[in-house]
Formats: C-alpha cells, sequence, structure tokens
C-alpha cells in the first residue's frame, strides 16, 4: 500500500515537472517572439542611426523593411503555432471562429458606415475575449480578427502582419487582467471595478494601437527635422521627434479611438463578459495535468 | 493560373513598389497591373488614387521644409507648418502617395482574382487549427448579418427602434449569444461526422516542438544583434538565416501532428512556371540586387530621390523589361 502510494507520489512529481518544463518553455516562446516582435517595431531607431552615422542610409532604406516584415511574419507565425496549443477541443475552435465572424462583421460595418477618426467597434471583444479566455485566445482573437476582417473587406497588405501582431498583443495583454484576477484569489471581482479597470485598459490601448502601427513606417518616411528621423540622433531624440510625429498626425485620431472603446466597454462590457463567462463553463474545457487531477480527486 | 503563382506575383509588385520611389517605375507597375486586371477590374478605378498622391504631395510640402526649389513660405513661428515650401517636398510626397496607391491596387485587384478558401488553403499543416477557424469565421460572417438583420426586424416589431448607443445593447447580447450557440452546434455537428478530431500532442513531441521554436527565436535574436552592434555583419545575416531555418523546422515539425489532404486543385500549367520564374527574377534583380556589376544602372535607378534638387529620374532598361514581363498574367484563361 505504501509502496503504491509512493509510486503515485513519484508519478505525480515526474508529471509535474514535465508540465511545469512544459509551461515555462511554452512563457518562453511567447517571450522570445514578443522580444523579437517589439524589436523589428523600434529596431530602425537604432539601426538608422547607425547606417546614417556611417553613411549608408540609402542602401539601408531598400532592404530593412523586407528583413522586417520577414522578421514581424515569423513571430506572428511563432506566437500563432503556440497559441492555438490552447485550443485543445473543436468546441473551443468554433467559439474563436464565431467571435472572430462577430468581430469581423463588425469591421465590416465600420467599412460601410465610418465612424469619426479611428473609432473602431472591433477591439471591445478583442480585449475581453482575452479576459475571459486567457491570453492566448486573446492572441488568436485579435490576431484572426484582422486577418479574416481583411479577406472580408479587401484589406489585405503589407500592413496586415503588422495589424493582426499588434491586434494580438492587445489581446494577449489583456489575458494578463484575468490571471491577474486569478492570482488574487478572488475570482469575482467587483463588476464596477472592473469595468472601470476594462475602460482604463482599452483606451490605452486605442492610443497604444495606433502608436505601434505607425512606428513601423516613420523611420522610412523623410520630412521635416522636428517629426521625422535624422542621421547621428540619440534614442532619446528620435523618441521625441517620433512623439511629435504622433502628435501631428494620430493624435487626434486615435484619440477618437480611445474615446469609442471606453464608450463600448462602458456600455456593452457587463453583459458581454457575463456573457462570454457563461459560454467558457460551457465550452472551453481547461487542460490540467492528468496527475494533478488524480491528485485533486 | 493556381493560386500559388499568384502570391509569388504579388509579392514581387509589392516589393518592387515598397522599394522604390522612383516614378518611372511606380507608373510602369501601374500600367502592368491595370494590364493584368483589365478583365475583373476596371482600370478607371485607379483615378480614385488622385486625391491621394494630391493629399500625400500637399502634407509632405507643408511639413517638410527641405529642398533647393522654393515655392512659398509660411510664417516661421507656426509650429511645425512654418517654413518654406519646396517643389521637392511636394514631389517626395506625391510619390510617396503613389508607392500607397499602387500598393492598394495591387492588393484590391489581387482580391478579386484569389478567393479567400484558395488562400486559406495554402496555409502550412502546421496552422491546421488556425486553417479550420478561418473557413468556420468565413461561413459565420454571412450568417451573423443574417441575425443582425433579423434581431433589428423583431426590435422594430415590438417597437424598440435603434437610435443611441444603448438601443444597441437589447441587439448586441443576442447577437452575440446566438452565434456563439452556433458554434456550439457547429462544433457538435463536426464531431458528429468524425471532422476536425484534434490529438493532443505528447510530451516529448511538444518539448521537441518548443525547443525548436526556442532554438530559431536563439539564433535569430543572436544574429541580429551582431548586426546591431556591428560584430561581423555577414556572420549575423549567416545567423539570422539559420535562426529563420530551425523556425521553418519548428513549423514543419509542428505541421506533422496534422493530417491534410488536397482536392480538386487546378493543374501547374507553363504559365504558372513562367509568372513565378519571371518573378523571382525581378524580386532579385530590382529589390535585392546582388552586389554584381550589370546591376548597378536597376540600383542606381531604384535609389532616386527628388531632393535636394528634381532631377529626372533614371531609367534603365533591364529594369523596364523585367517590369514589363510581370505583365505575363494578362495571358491567362
Amino acid at each position: 500500500m505504501q509502496n503504491s502510494e509512493c509510486g503515485m507520489q513519484k508519478d505525480f512529481r515526474i508529471q509535474n515537472s514535465a508540465f511545469i518544463i512544459q509551461h515555462v518553455l511554452s512563457k518562453l516562446i511567447y517571450a522570445a517572439a514578443t522580444l523579437t516582435g517589439v524589436l523589428a517595431f523600434v529596431a530602425p531607431f537604432v539601426w538608422l542611426a547607425q547606417q546614417q552615422a556611417s553613411g549608408m542610409a540609402a542602401a539601408g532604406r531598400t532592404d530593412s523593411p523586407l528583413i522586417l516584415g520577414g522578421l514581424i511574419a515569423l513571430c506572428l507565425a511563432a506566437l500563432i503555432v503556440e497559441s492555438q496549443r490552447s485550443a485543445t477541443s473543436l468546441k473551443q475552435l468554433a467559439l474563436l471562429a464565431a467571435l472572430v465572424a462577430i468581430n469581423s462583421a463588425l469591421r465590416l460595418a465600420e467599412t460601410i458606415l465610418p465612424g469619426p477618426g479611428g473609432f473602431t467597434p472591433i477591439f471591445l471583444l478583442i480585449i475581453l475575449a482575452g479576459v475571459v479566455f486567457g491570453g492566448q485566445m486573446g492572441f488568436l482573437m485579435g490576431a484572426l480578427t484582422m486577418l479574416v476582417s481583411a479577406f472580408i473587406t479587401g484589406g489585405v497588405g503589407p500592413w496586415l502582419p503588422y495589424q493582426m501582431l499588434t491586434a494580438g498583443w492587445m489581446g494577449m495583454s489583456a489575458g494578463l487582467l484575468s490571471s491577474r484576477r486569478e492570482r488574487l484569489g478572488t475570482g469575482r471581482p467587483n463588476p464596477d471595478w472592473e469595468i472601470i479597470l476594462l475602460c482604463i485598459f482599452a483606451a490605452a490601448w486605442g492610443f497604444v494601437y495606433g502608436a505601434i502601427m505607425n512606428l513601423w513606417e516613420w523611420p522610412f518616411q523623410m520630412g521635416d527635422p522636428a517629426i521625422s528621423f535624422q542621421a547621428g540622433v540619440t534614442l532619446q531624440q528620435a523618441i521625441q521627434r517620433y512623439a511629435a510625429y504622433y502628435a501631428l498626425t494620430s493624435l487626434w485620431w486615435d484619440f477618437f479611438g480611445a474615446a469609442g472603446n471606453v464608450i463600448l466597454m462602458a456600455l456593452f462590457g457587463r453583459a458581454t463578459l457575463n456573457l462570454l463567462r457563461r459560454f467558457e463553463k460551457k465550452l472551453v474545457v481547461k487542460s490540467v495535468p492528468d496527475a494533478r487531477a488524480n491528485h485533486a480527486s | 493560373m493556381r493560386v500559388e503563382s499568384w502570391v509569388m506575383w504579388l509579392a514581387a509588385c509589392a516589393a518592387i513598389a515598397l522599394s522604390t520611389r522612383n516614378p518611372l517605375y511606380l507608373i510602369l507597375l501601374l500600367l502592368v497591373v491595370a494590364a493584368v486586371f483589365a478583365k475583373e477590374w476596371r482600370p478607371g478605378r485607379m483615378l480614385r488614387f488622385a486625391p491621394l498622391v494630391a493629399i500625400a504631395a500637399a502634407f509632405n510640402a507643408i511639413s517638410v521644409h527641405f529642398g533647393d526649389t522654393i515655392l512659398f513660405a509660411l510664417p516661421a513661428a507656426w509650429p511645425l507648418i512654418g517654413g518654406i515650401v519646396t517643389l521637392e517636398a511636394a514631389a517626395y510626397g506625391a510619390l510617396s502617395g503613389l508607392v500607397l496607391a499602387c500598393v492598394i491596387t495591387l492588393f484590391g485587384a489581387f482580391s478579386q482574382v484569389v478567393e479567400a478558401w484558395e488562400l486559406v488553403r495554402l496555409m502550412p499543416r502546421a496552422f491546421y487549427p488556425m486553417g479550420v477557424v478561418i473557413s468556420i469565421a468565413m461561413n459565420f460572417v454571412p450568417q451573423t448579418v443574417k441575425r443582425f438583420e433579423e434581431i433589428r426586424e423583431s426590435m422594430t416589431i415590438r417597437g424598440i427602434p435603434l437610435r443611441g448607443p444603448r438601443d444597441w445593447l437589447p441587439l448586441w447580447s443576442p447577437l452575440l449569444a446566438g452565434g456563439l450557440e452556433n458554434a456550439s452546434q457547429t462544433a457538435d455537428a463536426l464531431m458528429a461526422r468524425g471532422f476536425g478530431a484534434l490529438e493532443n500532442p505528447s510530451s516529448q513531441k511538444l518539448l521537441r516542438d518548443r525547443l525548436a521554436l526556442l532554438l530559431g527565436f536563439g539564433l535569430l535574436l543572436a544574429g541580429w544583434m551582431m548586426r546591431f552592434a556591428d560584430a561581423g555583419a555577414a556572420a549575423g545575416t549567416g545567423l539570422m538565416l539559420a535562426g529563420a531555418l530551425a523556425l521553418a523546422f519548428a513549423f514543419w515539425l509542428a505541421g506533422r501532428d496534422f493530417k491534410h489532404t488536397r482536392m480538386a486543385q487546378r493543374p501547374f500549367s507553363w504559365l504558372d512556371g513562367v509568372v513565378i520564374f519571371v518573378s523571382l527574377l525581378a524580386l532579385m534583380a530590382l529589390v535585392l540586387s546582388p552586389p554584381v556589376a550589370w546591376l548597378d544602372g536597376i540600383r542606381a535607378s531604384m535609389a532616386y530621390s527628388p531632393y535636394p534638387k528634381l532631377a529626372l529620374p533614371s531609367f534603365d532598361p533591364l529594369a523596364g523589361v523585367l517590369l514589363a514581363a510581370l505583365a505575363l498574367p494578362v495571358m491567362r484563361k
């Protein structure tokens, strides 16, 4: 009897450590892919300064967008491959497909009847899917919304991988809000505070999304020295110039996006969260290692 | 023509458009696109982009105060836009607008000849679950639009018109709930037909796949850092290539978990082969431009800039021939 218990405990320890290793590796992949993606977005800040300082600016301008585009595509592919492991059943895939379809229909409606400035209704579901189903599903929700809606609205272009990655990051970061809640062990947060927190998060992403999307093209545009990249500038100066460029060209546009996110979150956030949580219980099977399940039983 | 040939052709054209500011090449590329998609996409639609070019020219002209040919000056006290307005800045803005028009035209016309499902079918096996999601989502979109109409009509019948944003909540909740119920039923129906059973890969397989991904990113980042730090550009590029190959290998490994069948494919014709060959050739010569002497003319003409004084762009005949050859898809049936 004691031997069998020892064996079970040993099995549990082995399976538990294997689970922890897989978990750590998964997190490392997310970190590496995200780091590569972030570097691909901010790389021009660094290499333009170096190339321009050494007089190679003209050569760099032709091949670097392609290299950066390739890196973004690789990051996106790796994050999708890793994230899709979280969808362990066809029901989860169908759930994701339904949410993507609803969001794509919203983007189609937005294309036909555009809102003011950068207002778009699609960020609401991306954020809430990340909060309810976790960062991995949130990433897939963001990336696939951009892909499917681009197919439908004819918005396929070289900007698409950047949009997919940035929207994916939005959903992935929303997952941090849910994991924070789980870590606190409350499970049921104060509904009002939760919506207020989500409103702040959605407003921030309204600006962050625009700022990130501008980054990939900004270093390759020539403009006034006050708003464009110049030879020999320091990182701090580059950031200041980018901030001026963003303020001049995109701030008012993204303001409508951020304000729209807040309004939608305040009006529809609670009802949507309740619905998604109801369907989470119905459709999503949470995977736990066998040994843990045995131990619990 | 097969979708693979179209994708290769599109990649070559888009890369060329994004790599040059030479107006002669850009206009030639626009003419090629107009000729290729003359049946599906009225070339007259390209005129819609004229305002885009004009706006880009005006924006650059007032925000960039650089160039030798001064047109007029705005008061220097005006923040950011104050200063001289030059012909060169306007020309550069117009060229940027032309690049954007070229890219939008390319992708807009491309989406007319290639169906979304054909692109989904091109997805590598590693992305099989996402292929399933995209296929289901593409079918759900029209259903979602239809359900929206039905709910709106029933609300109108009950005397609940859609006025302010608050009126949208009674529409949004059933739309979302209906979509999720539909998803549940679709998944049940698919499972009942034995479709799309997802097997959980073993721990060893997962470990192998994840280590391959991490190795790829490790090599990629190491190579990139070497390029950044200027510590051997060739070695850095080599490491980055090795990292990209390791990632491709990791995707291939991950794809082995999914069985894949291909049905009713278009046959590979001679035109497919020629289009792929010409696209690769154009991509190599015009965009990648390896440092060989006979490509010097192309490199010089591709790197055209209107600054500091506007001059006529140069035109390399070989580049012209390669660009014209990209019109080969006009020969498709």
